[in-house]
């Protein structure tokens, strides 16, 4: 957006707000971070970065990396030097390079960790995660967002251990709905929420939706990660249904319910596609376009996987996706004749 | 708060309907100015310009936040494209399942019988409407069922490429009928896999003569055609996502070329040197004229940023990683930070100046 279409757009909610005041000039853009693809370039640049700088503590200092304590130390000393720089300037180049140096510090402390619990692996899967998430104090949403993403990765293969990353998948999509909830109220923390929350999504994208990683877990069930999953869903719906002011008894709520019945069926058939439905809600509910295309995406990704799944045959694949997009075609119809679509007069 | 809201008629820029005019690619699409919108609305409320309590009101006065009517669209688009896919999906799983109780006649049957009925739409509903295009996309697909049924059951002996090649002919006149840029995409997608498949079962022949190099060049050549084409049709044509379509195959193309490079870098007797030392310089200056010059585009800066660190990357650790080279290595993680820093620097500032 330009300055004249944000200049309106400031105008526009001060008059929807304050419609007998003289209206407030627009602020200042302080400072802007760019779109997505820029943090995505600057994150990726600056895990180059970090293998690098990685590999020349390896090289320099072997004896660094076989040794827990020192490979902790050096790593909290470098992770010191990324939240200084981070804190003090904002200049590209510093911040570039803190990012870098978080990132190296942090493989030098998830080495520590494997040397220092190398006889207790669920020990130093919960160290992990309660060190990745101790790191969120680094200011910066590249860092926090991968910090997240780590943590709960060690929080999967945790679970996993203990024999229960069925649970992983709920409890994820579960704090994906709370994020979207908390988004709005705590808006002027949005530089610690935003990017724990988009962690949370990619984190319950990749894993909990993803069959291939999941199986490799002990304590693997099929159907069980759905229920959490489905039952995040349910809860959005009822939310939105409450929003909306619909009534449930009233023919849209049977609708709805009905409508929420049958995608329930489907995705305990389909693996991800729980995930994919709940993403697709919450990017749509929110107006969040960036977790709505997230949600897309994972759905077409999902759907190349069921062809691949090998725990049903083609032939019920083939009944089961026949069966279900008639039944959504039909279900088209019939919602043109029980609520057709007026044009928008807006 | 509420009721001011209610009481007001405005209506969201981005709702409004526009005539038809040639349009700049650098021009937001309502889809990106929603977004757009809902991002300086939260920006503002964070740096504490808006009180939060007035966030809900004020994205759903301003179109962000869906409507019933916004989820009725919804649920719409969600039953025909879902239904659609799922369909096309369960006759290709069902072609895949080569099911023996079932005569080849029953299914030729079948499979034409499906793709007559698809097509039945079209004669009520003209070529326009979405349902329409959704009938062309599904028809899409069951003709590719069909090349691989017809594959199946009379065992050619035809290699894969072939078979994705036949589809991509097969339903370019729909594709050039509905006018419908997920269709492109598809079709692009056929041709890729064309070219993939091709070099794959020649490069058992004849390693030396179809191998990787041979594959991405050629895949580069045809998706810069695309590129070409999803540009012109962006400008000249009212076919919606174009814009969309022509981003993610300058990605794909810079890719491509990217992958090649670090490849030629790292081969030293790669026969294709000469030739990315021609064609990357060059396709950066075209980036550059186009894309910072001609029409700004950020994703396209971006995504040449990102090519540009990734080469110098594999080629200073082509010309200084040999043996012990543990400065080396700080000198390449520090020229890293440098040149994303820079990239950083610069592309922000465009974004400022796309702003102001």
């Amino acid at each position: 957006m330009n300055t004249e279409q944000r200049q309106a757009l400031w105008q526009k909610i001060q008059y929807q707000l304050y419609p007998a005041k003289a209206h407030a000039l627009m602020p200042q853009d302080k400072q802007h971070t760019g779109p997505w693809y820029v943090r995505l370039m600057l994150g990726v640049s600056a895990w180059i970065a970090a293998l690098f700088l990685f590999a020349f503590v390896a090289a320099t200092f072997a004896f660094v990396l076989k040794s827990g304590a020192a490979s902790a130390m050096l790593g909290l000393l470098v992770l010191a030097g990324a939240w200084s720089l981070f804190r003090l300037t904002s200049n590209d180049f510093a911040v570039q390079f803190g990012l870098a140096l978080s990132m190296a510090g942090q493989g030098l402390l998830v080495n520590s960790i494997l040397q220092i619990f190398r006889g207790d692996a669920l020990a130093g899967q919960i160290a992990l995660c309660l060190l990745e998430l101790g790191l969120l104090v680094l200011p910066n949403f590249i860092s926090r967002l991968v910090c997240t993403c780590t943590a709960l990765f060690a929080l999967n293969l945790a679970l996993g251990k203990m024999g229960i990353s069925f649970l992983f998948p709920g409890m994820a999509a579960l704090g994906l709905v709370i994020w979207c909830q908390l988004e709005l109220p705590n808006i002027q923390r949005a530089s610690l929420l935003t990017p724990v929350g988009f962690g949370v999504l990619l984190t319950l994208i990749f894993i909990a939706g993803n069959p291939l990683w999941a199986q490799q877990m002990p304590g693997f069930d099929w159907y069980l990660p759905r229920i959490g999953v489905l039952l995040a869903l349910a809860w959005v719906i009822w939310l939105q249904c409450e929003k909306q002011g619909l009534v449930f008894g009233s023919v849209a709520g049977v609708t709805v319910l009905l409508a929420g019945i049958l995608f329930a069926l489907l995705a305990w058939w389909v693996p991800g596609l729980g995930v994919a439905g709940l993403v697709i809600t919450l990017g749509f509910s929110t107006g969040n376009r960036i977790v709505l295309a997230l949600g897309w995406c994972s759905f077409a990704w999902y759907l190349g996987h069921f062809y691949y799944d090998l725990h049903s045959s083609l032939l019920d694949k083939s009944k089961l996706l026949i069966a279900s997009g008639a039944a959504l075609l039909l279900a088209r119809l019939a919602l043109q004749k029980l609520f057709p679509l007026e044009p928008n007069h807006a | 708060m509420g009721g001011n809201l209610a009481s007001l008629q405005l209506v969201s820029a981005s709702q409004t309907t526009q005539p038809f005019k040639f349009r700049p690619i650098h021009q937001p699409n309502p889809d990106t100015t929603m977004n757009n919108e809902r991002h300086e609305i939260l920006h503002w409320a964070e740096q504490g310009h808006l009180n939060p309590a007035d966030l809900p009101a004020i994205l759903a006065e301003n179109g962000i936040t869906p409507t019933r009517r916004d989820w009725r669209v919804l649920f719409d688009h969600i039953t025909l494209w879902l239904g659609t896919i799922f369909l096309a999906f369960g006759v290709i799983c069902f072609v895949a399942w080569n099911w023996a109780d079932m005569g080849r006649f029953a299914k030729f049957g079948l499979l034409q019988g499906l793709i007559l009925l698809s097509l039945l739409p079209l004669w009520r509903l003209g070529l326009e409407r979405v349902e329409a295009k959704a009938a062309l996309v599904l028809t899409s697909l069951l003709i590719g069922a069909l090349l691989a049924l017809i594959g199946q059951t009379y065992q050619t002996g035809a290699d894969t490429f072939e078979l994705f090649g036949g589809w991509a002919l097969a339903i370019l006149p729909l594709v050039l009928l509905a006018r419908f840029s997920p269709l492109w995409m598809v079709w692009l997608v056929l041709l890729n896999l064309t070219l993939h498949f091709y070099f794959g079962a020649m490069g058992g022949f004849w390693g030396l003569v179809f191998g990787l190099d041979q594959q991405l060049w050629a895949m580069f050549g045809l998706n810069c055609l695309a590129l070409c084409a999803a540009q012109v049709a962006a400008r000249l044509s009212q076919i919606g996502g174009a814009q969309t379509c022509a981003r993610v195959v300058l990605v794909f193309c810079t890719g491509l070329l990217t992958a090649e490079c670090i490849f030629t870098i790292f081969d030293h007797r790669n026969q294709f040197k000469i030739l990315a030392m021609l064609v990357y310089p060059a396709w950066l200056a075209a980036m550059f004229y186009l894309y910072r010059l001609r029409w700004p585009d950020l994703l396209a800066l971006a995504a040449t940023a990102m090519s540009v660190i990734a080469v110098i990357t594999a080629w200073l650790s082509d010309a200084l990683l040999r043996g012990r080279a543990e400065g080396e290595l700080l000198l390449i993680g520090v020229v890293v930070i440098v040149l994303s820093g820079l990239a950083g620097w610069w592309l922000k500032s465009v974004a400022r100046e796309l702003r102001a």
